[in-house]
């Protein structure tokens, strides 16, 4: 197990590493450099000189490899992802609360896609081709089929044309600066259920789906019967066998289902005026405050390689059968 | 071998020592595009300590009809008539076909009284449990014992088995083990109870040539040790000749023939029995002729033939006859049946229903 | 004999061991006939494919379809809200057929200075099909003024979706639009389908490090959290180039990262057949690496690539619409259903006009029925499996 689980993490060391040259790419790719971008919103004319003096400083004339080294080092060895042009603030001081609040979206969705998805995915492949099922496939796709910031769009709508609401935002006005407290995390814990409903129904349809080719795959295997031929009762006998293996590839699609929750909610939280990254990286994009827009990608990105890795361990641990190859 | 019996009793004494009686089992599969016969007809009679195999081609119906008893047929599946009388442990006769198929009162029956083994040793045991588990789910199903106890006895039975270092391979997974190790598993497993009757479908099929015998000889082994009764299911009639007592030759689930093994291998009547026998490879035949295989093929489920079903592959195909009359079962001796017309007119023959159960 | 071969098809998987002289006309039958013979029977994706088919020939007449042109706009007539057709008048003879949309008119509050729009059942304005309207080029070729359906009388105001905040109808933007978003589909799907069958062919034919590097490789793409990246590389596309090339920058940052999961299917196909009886007998046979790929792997694996590309279109379709809605994808005067959706940002301007939300229902549809489609192919993709 020690062994799988340090394999996985050497496969995983390339892949921060690419992550990391994508952001710088992005960072460098705006025509001009930053300090084109700067001088542009500067209210008073820089003359050359300090142009110049300002290069010097961030390394403009060094060759790009230089300059990667250099942000790069100074990420991982001190912390130092530079400055936000736009806020006038070294860039960690911004993304930290944003990036912990995209977490908490993404994992409270993760769960919640996971409490809906499997019950329903049972049903459906226990109860196959009746009316139930049918019902859940066609629900399954349209919530497949609908984006996000759509279906974001539409029920803030209904909430504001029917029940006289705008909802949106993870805090109460009130809370939105205040420092964190027990009614803060209420607070929030109250403003999540809607971001997460939205942001979790494609990842819902798609297990779903998983879950019910899994399980009518396993339910059709010749253990069952088996297990049923030793007199096992019908109940216990599909949660104890069928279920218990059709949740292995389940857990190996947190894999991929949690990089589109967090790649989701960036869109998402932008329509609904979430504090997460997603508006933050939007923002910084738009203003080419690119050292902000670059660093969240990074971290973004960053955080998903971890949580694969964490469904990696988890479905090895769940199923023998993985360490072995 | 001898601490596992705990309960053995398995000489609950019944007049004619007949321990499982199927009459007339019908099962059909009700397809969306039509209604499959899959068993359409079919008798056995099963005795206490004795080998029933059951013989025919894939898609004969064989394995359905060992699924019926067990009332473990697959969804569009339904046993529509017929009875499987077995006779119960304490004593008493129950009709297996009249259950609740998820009722209490099978589910004590499999496992407890009737196992059975599959074809495929790695598919019939789970990937993600240990077979200890496996074993001692079965046994902790059906005896009052602990789960402490339950272990003892799982090592005892793979032990029994003759699985090497038996303690040792309760946790190992089904992944972990050989082919033959793993229905030695499934064996430890169907018998951990000490069943009347085994059910064996095909264990052997799926095995290499050597790894088939050791099973083989496990089997009657463990059937002398423990007295109980097994229904084997094959298409090799090389098994056949090796551990039967009794045969069911079956063709599109219907039992052509039946009788004992002798009756059958050397006083074969059906034509399609015969046929089989033909068909069989024979060491030391020196002459080099074309091995004989049946004409044709079995026909296709919906296109089940007017008549004996087998008329359009018989060599012995009587126009105007076989195609149009459906062949009773007619017994031409003691216990041997046969369902064919080139029989019917002999005067000593009695037609199925007149016979005395 | 007289079966229909679908259902011997079928019949076969419920007893795979029963061969039946039915199956006959399956065992001539070739492998395109089999495909389309189990994919009639899905209806929902019969149909999927019916309502496909009907959006990409809207994409190629788009000129036609639309009332009118994608910029036609009239400042008197903004946020009008859909017009409801009445296919019969009540006259003093009895009910005519005569269809029609009514007039409106415009009340300002004098408080709020707010603009809204009340019927007038006074005034009507007959709507027909294959009206004359507005000229246009057809894909640069004819010039003609046929319209599938709009004002009977060329110039009345008849809006059937509403209008947006120009003016502009958006019943014929959405149409427009429907070009732009299911080619993008279309395009980003073929060059991921290049990179994935020439990057998922080499890995999957050759093996060993090759494989390790690529597969490396996909896993690191597809643990990557799209949009943000895409969002990143999109918005770094200057403002000044022209809407084409934007349009293909787009499709190029999507299928960068779009084709890992077609890579990953070729390769699967590729290992599984490599080690089939047919290609190996090829190989014994003498016959050339290149001709066996060609020959006799591409055919068997063209089904599953098909399949995988229509499932792979509606991902594209929802990512440039994501992109455009956050107006860092393309950009008007471009019409896509995502830059249409733009207007329709905030709650505010959904409150004001519902209706905006309309090309929103269009990506719907649209990847509803890829998806459909794509399920029932991929069904259908190995006839020869049960």
């Amino acid at each position: 197990m020690l062994w799988y689980i340090a394999r996985r993490i050497l496969y995983l060391i390339p892949t921060p590493l690419v992550v990391s040259i994508i952001a710088f790419i992005v960072i460098q790719l705006p025509p001009g450099d930053f300090l084109a971008s700067l001088i542009s919103k500067a209210e008073e004319t820089i003359d050359q000189a300090q142009v110049d003096a300002l290069r010097e400083r961030y390394g403009l004339n060094d060759p790009i490899y230089v300059q990667y080294w250099k942000w790069i080092s100074g990420i991982v060895l001190r912390g130092d992802f530079g400055d936000s042009f736009e806020w006038n603030r070294p860039v960690s001081d911004l993304i930290w609360e944003r990036l912990a609040l995209t977490m908490v979206i993404s994992l409270f969705t993760l769960a919640f896609v996971w409490i809906v998805s499997i019950p329903i995915g049972i049903y459906s492949a226990v109860k196959k081709y009746t009316i139930g099922d049918y019902l859940v496939t066609v629900i399954g796709f349209i919530g497949l089929a609908i984006p996000n910031f759509l279906l974001a769009l539409v029920l803030m709508y209904i909430a504001f044309r029917y029940f006289g609401q705008s909802v949106g935002g993870l805090f109460s006005p009130d809370y939105i600066e205040a420092p964190w407290s027990y009614q803060r995390v209420l607070d929030l814990l109250a403003h999540l259920w809607l971001p997460v409903i939205i942001l979790g129904t494609a990842g819902t349809a798609a297990l779903i789906r998983v879950m019910r080719a899994n399980l009518l795959d396993e339910l059709s295997k010749l253990y069952v019967d088996a297990a049923r031929a030793r007199g096992l009762s019908e109940l216990k006998l599909l949660f104890k066998y069928p279920v218990r293996v059709a949740l292995n590839p389940l857990v190996s699609a947190m894999a991929w289902v949690f990089p589109a929750l967090v790649s989701g909610s960036a869109i998402t939280s932008i329509v609904l005026n979430l504090q997460t990254t997603g508006p933050l990286l939007y923002r910084s994009l738009q203003a080419q405050d690119m050292y902000l827009a670059g660093s969240l990608i990074l971290l973004v990105s960053v955080l998903t390689i971890i949580g694969t890795l964490v469904s990696d361990i988890l479905l090895a641990w769940i199923d023998p059968r993985i360490q072995l190859q | 071998m001898q601490p596992i019996h705990t309960r053995l009793d398995n000489s609950a004494p019944a007049a004619d020592g007949v321990l499982l009686d199927v009459r007339n089992l019908q099962t059909h599969f009700f397809t969306d595009e039509g209604v499959v016969k899959a068993v359409d007809g079919v008798n056995l009679t099963l005795k206490r300590g004795q080998t029933l195999c059951v013989v025919g081609e894939s898609g004969c119906g064989k394995s359905v009809t060992a699924r019926s008893i067990l009332r473990i047929v697959p969804a569009p599946g339904e046993i529509v008539s017929g009875q499987i009388n077995f006779r119960k442990r304490q004593g008493g006769s129950i009709d297996l076909a009249t259950m609740n198929p998820k009722g209490r009162e099978i589910r004590r029956i499999r496992g407890g009284e009737i196992s059975m083994i599959f074809q495929e040793p790695m598919s019939s045991l789970s990937p993600v449990h240990t077979i200890g588990s496996q074993i001692m789910e079965a046994i902790m199903l059906h005896l009052p014992v602990t789960k402490r106890e339950a272990r003892k006895r799982a090592a005892a039975m793979l032990d029994l088995v003759g699985i090497p270092r038996a303690s040792e391979r309760l946790d190992a997974y089904s992944f972990e083990l050989s082919g033959g190790m793993r229905q030695r598993a499934m064996i430890a497993i169907a018998l951990a109870c000490e069943p009347q009757v085994l059910i064996a479908d095909e264990p052997t099929t799926a095995l290499d040539v050597t790894t088939q015998a050791n099973i083989l000889d496990l089997i009657r082994d463990l059937q002398q040790v423990t007295g109980m009764s097994v229904l084997f299911i094959t298409h090799d009639l090389g098994v056949v000749a090796e551990i039967a007592d009794e045969v069911v030759v079956m063709y599109l689930g219907r039992d052509v023939e039946s009788g004992a093994v002798d009756a059958i291998f050397h006083d074969p009547k059906h034509p399609y029995t015969r046929a089989l026998l033909q068909s069989i490879p024979r060491y030391g035949n020196h002459d080099r002729r074309r091995l004989y295989s049946i004409k044709g093929i079995v026909p296709h489920p919906f296109d089940r033939p007017r008549g004996c079903p087998f008329h359009p592959r018989c060599d012995d195909f009587i126009a105007h006859k076989c195609d149009r009359i459906d062949p009773p079962r007619q017994f031409i001796g003691r216990e041997h049946s046969v369902r064919c017309l080139l029989y019917a007119g002999a005067p000593e023959l009695n037609s199925d229903k007149e016979l005395p159960s | 004999m007289t079966e229909e071969p679908t259902r011997a098809l079928k019949d076969a998987s419920a007893d795979p061991a029963a061969e039946s002289t039915a199956e006959t006309r399956i065992v001539v039958a070739n492998q395109w006939q089999l495909i389309w013979w189990k994919f009639r029977k899905h209806r929902l994706a019969m149909a999927a494919g019916v309502v496909t088919i009907f959006l990409y020939v809207v994409a190629a007449f788009a000129e036609f379809f639309a009332p009118y042109s994608a910029g036609t706009y009239s400042a008197r007539h903004t946020f009008i809200p859909p017009q409801s057709i009445n296919l019969f008048q009540q006259t003093d003879a009895g009910w005519r057929l005569y269809p029609h949309v009514y007039g409106f008119q415009v009340e300002v509050d004098p408080d709020s200075f707010k603009r809204t729009y009340v019927l007038d059942e006074t005034v009507t304005y007959p709507v027909g099909l294959f009206v004359r309207g507005e000229e246009y080029e057809l894909w640069g070729l004819f010039t003609l003024d046929l319209h599938l359906i709009g004002a009977a009388q060329y110039g009345d105001p008849v809006y059937l979706l509403g209008t947006d905040r120009l003016g502009r109808d958006v019943l014929s933007r959405t149409i427009y639009g429907t070009r732009i978003s299911m080619s993008v589909g279309l395009v980003g799907v073929g060059l991921s389908l290049l990179l994935g069958v020439i990057l998922g062919g080499i890995s999957g034919y050759y093996g060993g490090i090759v494989d390790n590097l690529i597969q490396r490789t996909i896993e690191i793409l597809r643990s990557l959290p799209t949009i943000p990246l895409w969002m990143g590389l999109s918005a770094a596309i200057p403002l000044t180039w022209p809407p084409v090339r934007v349009y293909f920058a787009i499709t190029v940052l999507l299928s960068l990262i779009g084709w890992t999961a077609l890579a990953r299917e070729v390769r699967g196909r590729f290992l599984s057949l490599k080690t089939e009886d047919f290609v190996i007998a090829a190989r014994l046979d003498g016959v050339r690496e290149l001709q066996i790929i060609l020959r006799h792997m591409a055919p068997s694996m063209t089904s599953h690539i098909i399949a995988s590309v229509t499932l792979a279109i509606p991902g594209m379709i929802l990512a440039e619409t994501a992109l455009s809605f956050l107006g860092i994808g393309l950009r008007p005067p471009v019409v896509s259903w995502g830059v249409l959706l733009q207007e329709a940002q905030n709650v505010r301007s959904i409150a004001t006009a519902p209706w905006l939300l309309f090309p929103g229902l269009a990506v719907v549809v649209a990847v509803l029925a890829m998806n459909f489609l794509g399920d029932g192919l991929r069904d259908a993709a190995d006839p020869y499996q049960a």
